[in-house]
């Protein structure tokens, strides 16, 4: 990190000096540093012959991204899993005699969904127009941590629903119960992927 | 585009509480479902007791209300034993048949093959006209 710094700090003072881009790089390569390493200080100055250098934006960090992303990925998280297991178990019931359990399945997931989901809506749409009134909040490192890890904990668990389902078809355990439940899955696990990788390219192209 | 991902989300998670409360009724069909559960499993533990008491060598009372019963059950005045109807606060109705055989039921407020959860009868259980049920004991001679 330490390098990085003086590496950002010699570009800067390079550029300052009427260096020109490719003569920083030619001397950055012949000092050892990578291609991707030379291109990611470069692009951290805005390509102007205007001096001094102007920084580009950066990758900003808060205490409230940190409450607030949390708070909506974990609202999330536990909306998704409890409304794949009120379909489940509504499904079960229209498949199983032995129903008791399962009412009480539908019970806790329907009471999750009741606090998380308007919470969730209202937490994203709060955010969707704060993002519209000010893009910056778009290069907050929180926001794409947490949904990258939205989109991998989604992709995951598509994988591992068609894995199931591809189990189930050569184990001959894929009945209609099992298969309308997989569908299940695959549609919530593909709508939380959809929507934030559509949200993470609104973000790159901002 | 993400609209409609909300809009979808939306109909999905409004039909899913819609759906799972249409299914499970509401707090107060809980609660009827609830107490004949209780009520089934009340007439299970009497059935043991009684069982087990003909086998320490008492014989099957008249009135599971006796003084005998209640000292041989060590009941408390207003506890919890014997278990009494959930909704009524009534005793359960028991009948000795004979020396070795006894029954005590109750009345459901559900059918239990037409309730929401179903109640699967085991074979020493006997469903009767008004969604009474009762659970019928027979003491063997060897006394288990």
């Amino acid at each position: 990190m330490a390098q990085r710094d003086e590496l950002n700090i010699f570009v800067r003072d390079a550029l300052s000096a009427g260096k020109s881009r490719s003569e920083i790089s030619d001397v950055l390569d012949r000092a050892g540093w990578s291609a991707s390493e030379v291109r990611d200080a470069l692009a951290g100055w805005a390509d102007t012959a205007f001096s001094p250098p102007v920084p580009r934006p950066t990758a900003t960090f808060s205490a409230r991204d940190f409450f607030i992303y949390a708070l909506t990925f974990a609202v999330l998280l536990l909306g998704a899993f409890n409304l794949v297991l009120v379909l489940q178990a509504i499904v079960d019931m229209a498949f199983s005699d032995d129903s008791y359990g399962v009412l009480g399945r539908i019970r806790w997931g329907v009471s999750v969904l009741i606090v998380t989901a308007p919470l969730y809506l209202w937490l994203t749409l709060r955010e969707r127009r704060k993002l519209a009134q000010d893009p910056a909040l778009y290069r907050s490192v929180m926001r794409k941590w947490l949904t990258y890890i939205a989109l991998l904990l989604a992709a995951l668990t598509l994988l591992g629903d068609l894995i199931a389902t591809i189990y189930a078809l050569l184990t001959g355990d894929l009945t209609a119960q099992f298969g309308i439940k997989a569908l299940i899955v695959g549609i919530v696990a593909g709508g939380i992927f959809l929507f934030y990788l559509k949200d993470m390219q609104k973000g790159d192209q901002t | 585009m993400n609209r409609v991902f909300l809009a979808v989300f939306c109909l999905l998670v409004g039909g899913a509480i819609g759906a799972g409360l249409w299914v499970v009724g509401g707090p107060q069909e809980a609660r009827i479902e609830q107490q004949d559960r209780d009520r089934i499993a009340n007439l299970r533990t009497l059935h043991t007791r009684l069982i087990s008491m003909e086998s320490a060598g008492t014989p099957l009372p008249r009135t599971i209300g006796e003084d005998s019963v209640c000292a041989a059950w060590a009941c408390e005045e207003g506890g919890s034993f014997p278990p009494k109807d959930p909704a009524t606060g009534m005793p359960y109705d028991y009948r000795r048949l004979s020396d070795d055989r006894f029954e005590i039921c109750a009345t459901l407020a559900r059918h239990p093959g037409t309730a929401r959860a179903p109640v699967t009868l085991s074979d020493d259980m006997e469903l009767r006209a008004g969604n009474v049920l009762c659970l019928i004991g027979t003491v063997r001679p060897d006394g288990s």
